[in-house]
């Protein structure tokens, strides 16, 4: 047996396996494995390995400052042993060791002889904390058996026993302390708790104490929380309410003082330990308010279905609660000491994650609830429209009888009494009419004193109808027709209803903004940012497919009807020249639906500038080819199509009338007097009826654009007049006889035209036109003796402006009412038979 | 038949035409005269204006029918139909252009050739409000005026200065050529139109109801 001894790596290897006790034993066995075996360097390396295992850092040499630490005081606390020994060198190793095993060999000894009994010495007695940190230590000591695994096992499983028995009874007290409200005494055993890393226990026993009391999470019955009447949007502004906020509030701010209370609590009971209000709240998210939401939303959807309502359109009661909830359970949180001073942006994050499904859904189906909003006004609108118009007709007709029912009574008056009985008999007809339908007093008024003008031609066309029934029954249908016409053109402005399209801009910007209300979810910022978009577009392929392109289908269909001559030829006996017929109707009614559809196109371009721009929603520099510019253009150059096209409907009614009037009111003698006599007057020289007829005309039209739509199209469409009305001059021209003297007329009415042209409507291309149309008129005032030069001027292009060609001067030339007198000369001159030829034979 | 009836608002209606070189000032006279207006960026004239105002001489109501040419008019046969009927004619030079007085010679010879041998003539100096500019002296306009029975006026129609006086001097004369004219025309008993002596409160048109046209075709009698 000695013999073995005397092997060192024998006697360090059975060395390493001892216990303290029995390694102090074992080194003094013999004198040789005392002085040289387990002496110096495999000594330390003994005892440094318990120390290691312990926690404590091995170094090679301690700071300066260290080094005085070890001192020769047996006495150190033990709650304080392992922060005043953190590391240790090799050669102290022992010494320091010695300590520990001062301060917890008889906590271990204990343990492992099993006697818990009077474990801790007296002075701990009052002091749970102090017991469960010499308890958290004893673990660590032990640490120090465990090259003696027998004795660590027995000390360790003991020690576990006790801990347990520790920590229930520490539990026990807790609920002892909270039930006697001694919350302070609480607040000690949790930081026991803590201290021995029973969080789990500590948030349980809050959690229990956390527990929300049933009741408070009843709702309340649909009719009491859904707002039955949703309050209009646009005119109550702000108000976008689904849900009754009161009712709301009482419902949620029960759970918000719950929280709140729970937040004092923890403040009382972990103060800044432990987060566990943060856990709290992120499960009353989880656990409670979730629930809350999908009850509230799915008895939305069943309070829709009930109220006859698109059940899906339940998501749009979300941006009221989320907001709510963000208030009342992000801002509306008290302070927590607990959850540190970032607490209430946590909780807002929580909402946020949490609440983030419920957005996405809101976002993807908030856009078709609001298209089908848009349609359905638009709709509606179209409807009411078309009922309005039936309802005016059956009314003109209805009264257009009563007016020949009248007059047939009236047959035998003469025809100077008949028509002012017809006049007064209508008034009183207009009467009832102004109360009866529901519409504004404004627009009826129009209707009936257009009424009024009509009927009062109208009846006059009954001097010329020889009181014959089956002929007023014929005029019946013939003015109900052309009232039908008139009414329907004071009607092309309202299929356009700027206050409809108002009230859908409106609520597309409040839909924009309730979308945007979401943009701090950074999450959802593309998704927001989309949805927007849809929003915009929606509004522009509403507003054109359901309401402008039908309107200025409709107002040209109108306007393609509209035949000026049908209601002139009536009226041109009578009184050509009053004002009131100076105008062609559907070209005035329908600028103003071009200045109507400017004022869209402007209100919609502020708000893509003042909404979608500032918002970043679109960026103008990088998304140029995103779709919403482009239906933004489409939408613009659909109605510039939609103007051009009604403008050249418009333009070629204007010249039929202008034509129409050049037919009609141009005398024979304007241009071709007959020879003064002691009869006839010397007529003044002036502009003639005609003349001034077809300038007020243009006068009426060429201005109506000013104001309604941009300078390129009034410069387009006053050039495309003034060109067509210089054809239109010239057709007359070529049809009318002119004589020498008449010429002075003539020029009058081309210097009124150039005059017209080149200082009111001021568009220089056409000017040249009509510099020219002068020259021309200088064809007619040269003596037909002066036949020769007459034909020189007529060769000399450069005389016209280079407006004519020779063909057409020599037709204007042929208007002279001597031509067959000059015509010999002229063509002599013109074909080179002139004088000088003349000369050379 | 009174002439409220017809529409007329005067007792004779004097034709009168504005010659004169292009940018003398014509079209202003006239708007000055006859609207009291006056454009300072005024284009030149193209082709033949009329205007009219009525006067009052002798309790007669005369309306001047004033045209207004365009100065650079080339052709002999349109200046001709200018003339034809006028009884009276305003020539007017920019006084601070001594080639538009220069030319007064033409528009002289012009006038004699195509109008009326009785016709009035005022030579007018226009833009006077440019004194010093005046590149004519009135001393020299006036003795030419004076050698060819021409009435004189210098006018400024910016300021408005001597307007009317030239007009009014002028109508006048053509009215004692007129009254005496009708003198003879009613001793006569030579009545051409509808106006003579007989019917006093008649328009009036021309000094002669028939021009001497049959001088005019003289430079071109070669066939």
């Amino acid at each position: 047996m000695d013999g073995l001894l005397k092997v060192p790596e024998v006697v360090i290897n059975i060395a390493s396996f001892l216990p303290t006790t029995d390694y102090l034993s074992f080194q003094q066995v013999n004198k040789q494995v005392h002085d040289s075996v387990l002496q110096g360097e495999n000594d330390s390396k003994y005892w440094s390995l318990k120390l290691t295992r312990m926690g404590l850092q091995m170094v090679r040499s301690h700071d300066t400052e260290d080094s005085k630490l070890l001192n020769d005081n047996d006495n150190e606390d033990p709650i304080a042993i392992f922060e005043v020994y953190k590391s240790f060198t090799s050669q102290e190793s022992k010494k320091i060791f010695a300590k520990f095993y001062h301060c917890y060999n008889s906590f271990a000894k204990k343990l492992y002889n099993n006697n818990l009994a009077n474990f801790f010495p007296n002075s701990y007695s009052n002091d749970p904390l102090k017991q469960i940190k010499t308890l958290n230590f004893i673990k660590r000591y032990n640490l120090s058996n465990r090259n003696d695994l027998k004795t660590y096992s027995k000390i360790d499983t003991n020690f576990n026993i006790l801990r347990e028995i520790f920590i229930n009874s520490v539990l026990k007290e807790m609920e002892l302390n909270y039930q006697s409200n001694d919350l302070v005494t609480v607040a000690r055993f949790i930081k026991v708790l803590l201290v021995s890393n029973e969080e789990n226990n500590a948030i349980e026993f809050f959690k229990s104490k956390a527990d929300l009391p049933p009741s408070l999470t009843v709702l309340p019955s649909n009719d009491e929380l859904f707002l039955r009447e949703q309050p209009q949007r646009g005119e109550d502004s702000k108000s976008t309410d689904i849900i009754n906020p009161e009712t709301l509030d009482k419902l949620l701010d029960p759970l918000r003082d719950f929280l709140n209370e729970k937040i004092k609590l923890a403040d009382i009971l972990f103060q800044e330990e432990f987060p566990v209000i943060l856990q709290l709240v992120e499960s009353f998210i989880q656990d409670v308010l979730l629930d809350i939401l999908s009850n509230i939303l799915s008895n939305y959807s069943g309070f829709l279905k009930s109220n006859d309502k698109d059940s899906k359109a339940n998501y749009e009661c979300l941006p009221q609660l989320y907001f709510t909830f963000i208030k009342k359970f992000g801002t509306e949180l008290n302070d927590s000491v607990n959850a540190g001073s970032t607490f209430r942006k946590v909780a807002h994050e929580f909402l946020d994650l949490y609440l983030e499904p419920f957005v996405v859904n809101y976002l993807n189906q908030t856009t078709r609830v609001f298209e089908s909003l848009i349609s359905s006004q638009l709709v509606n609108y179209d409807i009411q429209f078309q009922d309005k118009e039936r309802e005016q007709n059956e009314k003109i007709y209805n009264s257009l009888k009563d007016q020949t029912d009248t007059t047939s009574t009236n047959n035998n008056d003469s025809s100077n009494s008949h028509s002012t009985t017809i006049i007064s008999a209508t008034t009183p007809e207009a009467e009832p009419k102004l109360k009866t339908p529901p519409q504004s007093v404004h627009s009826t008024n129009n209707i009936s004193d257009d009424k009024l003008d009509f009927l009062s031609s109208f009846t006059k066309i009954f001097k010329f109808s020889n009181n014959e029934n089956q002929k007023l029954k014929q005029q019946l249908q013939l003015a109900y027709n052309l009232n039908l016409i008139s009414n329907n053109l004071q009607n092309i402005k309202s299929l356009i209803s700027l206050d409809l399209c108002y009230k859908i801009l409106h609520e597309t910007s409040e839909k924009t903004d309730e979308i945007y209300r979401f943009h701090t979810m950074e999450n959802l910022l593309p998704l927001i940012k989309l949805r927007c978009q849809e929003i915009f577009k929606i509004l522009i392929t509403q507003l054109n497919k359901n309401h402008v392109k039908p309107a200025f289908e409709k107002a040209i269909m109108l306007l393609q009807k509209y035949n000026p001559n049908e209601l002139e030829q009536i009226e041109i006996k009578f009184d050509s020249l009053s004002p009131g017929n100076s105008r062609v109707e559907p070209l005035v009614q329908f600028t103003e639906l071009i200045n109507i559809g400017d004022i869209i196109l402007q209100m919609i371009s502020i708000f893509y500038k003042n909404e979608l721009i500032p918002k970043k929603i679109i960026d103008k520099n990088k998304d140029f080819l995103n779709d919403v510019i482009q239906s933004k253009k489409n939408f613009e150059t659909s109605i510039d199509d939609f103007v051009a096209e009604g403008l050249n409907i418009g333009i070629n009614k204007l010249m039929d009338e202008i034509s129409f009037v050049f037919k009609t009111l141009q005398l024979p003698d304007d241009y071709n007097p007959p020879p003064p006599s002691t009869n006839s007057p010397i007529r003044d020289i002036k502009p003639t009826k005609c003349a001034i007829r077809v300038v007020e005309l243009l006068s009426n039209h060429c201005f109506l654009l000013t104001g309604a739509t941009d300078k390129g199209t009034i410069d387009v469409y006053q050039q495309e007049i003034g060109e067509r009305f210089f054809n239109e001059i010239v057709k007359h021209l070529k049809k009318s006889f002119i004589s020498t003297e008449g010429a002075i007329w003539l020029i009058c009415d081309l210097n009124y035209f150039y005059d017209f042209i080149a200082n009111k409507l001021k568009q220089k291309n056409v000017v040249p036109y009509f510099v020219g149309l002068k020259s021309i008129g200088q064809l007619y005032i040269i003596s037909g003796k002066d036949s020769k030069e007459l034909g020189k001027l007529i060769s000399d292009l450069g005389k016209f402006n280079g407006i004519f060609t020779q063909e057409e001067i020599y037709e204007f030339v042929q208007r002279r009412s001597d031509w067959v007198r000059v015509r010999k000369d002229v063509e002599k001159v013109m074909y080179g038979l002139g004088i000088r030829d003349c000369c050379i034979m | 038949m009174s002439s409220e009836d017809y529409g007329y608002d005067y007792d004779l209606l004097f034709k009168i035409v504005l010659i004169g070189d292009s940018g003398v000032g014509k079209s202003n006279l006239l708007s000055r005269f006859t609207k009291n207006e006056f454009n300072m960026d005024s284009k030149s004239t193209i082709g033949v204006e009329f205007a009219t105002r009525t006067l009052e001489i002798d309790g007669k109501r005369i309306k001047a029918q004033i045209w207004d040419t365009a100065g650079q008019e080339r052709y002999r046969a349109i200046t001709s139909a200018y003339y034809r009927g006028a009884v009276g004619a305003l020539i007017v030079y920019d006084i601070s252009k001594s080639s538009s007085y220069e030319n007064c010679n033409h528009w002289l010879s012009e006038l004699r050739e195509n109008a009326d041998d009785n016709v009035a003539v005022g030579l007018i100096g226009n833009k006077s409000d440019l004194a010093h500019l005046r590149a004519v002296p009135t001393e020299e306009s006036k003795t030419f005026a004076q050698e060819n029975q021409l009435l004189f006026t210098e006018t400024s129609a910016l300021n408005s200065e001597n307007v009317d006086k030239a007009f009014e001097e002028l109508i006048n004369t053509i009215y004692q050529k007129v009254s005496k004219h009708q003198m003879d025309l009613a001793d006569s008993g030579v009545t051409g139109n509808a106006n003579g002596a007989s019917a006093p409160n008649g328009p009036t048109i021309s000094l002669t109801p028939t021009p001497n046209e049959n001088k005019k075709n003289s430079g071109n009698n070669c066939c």
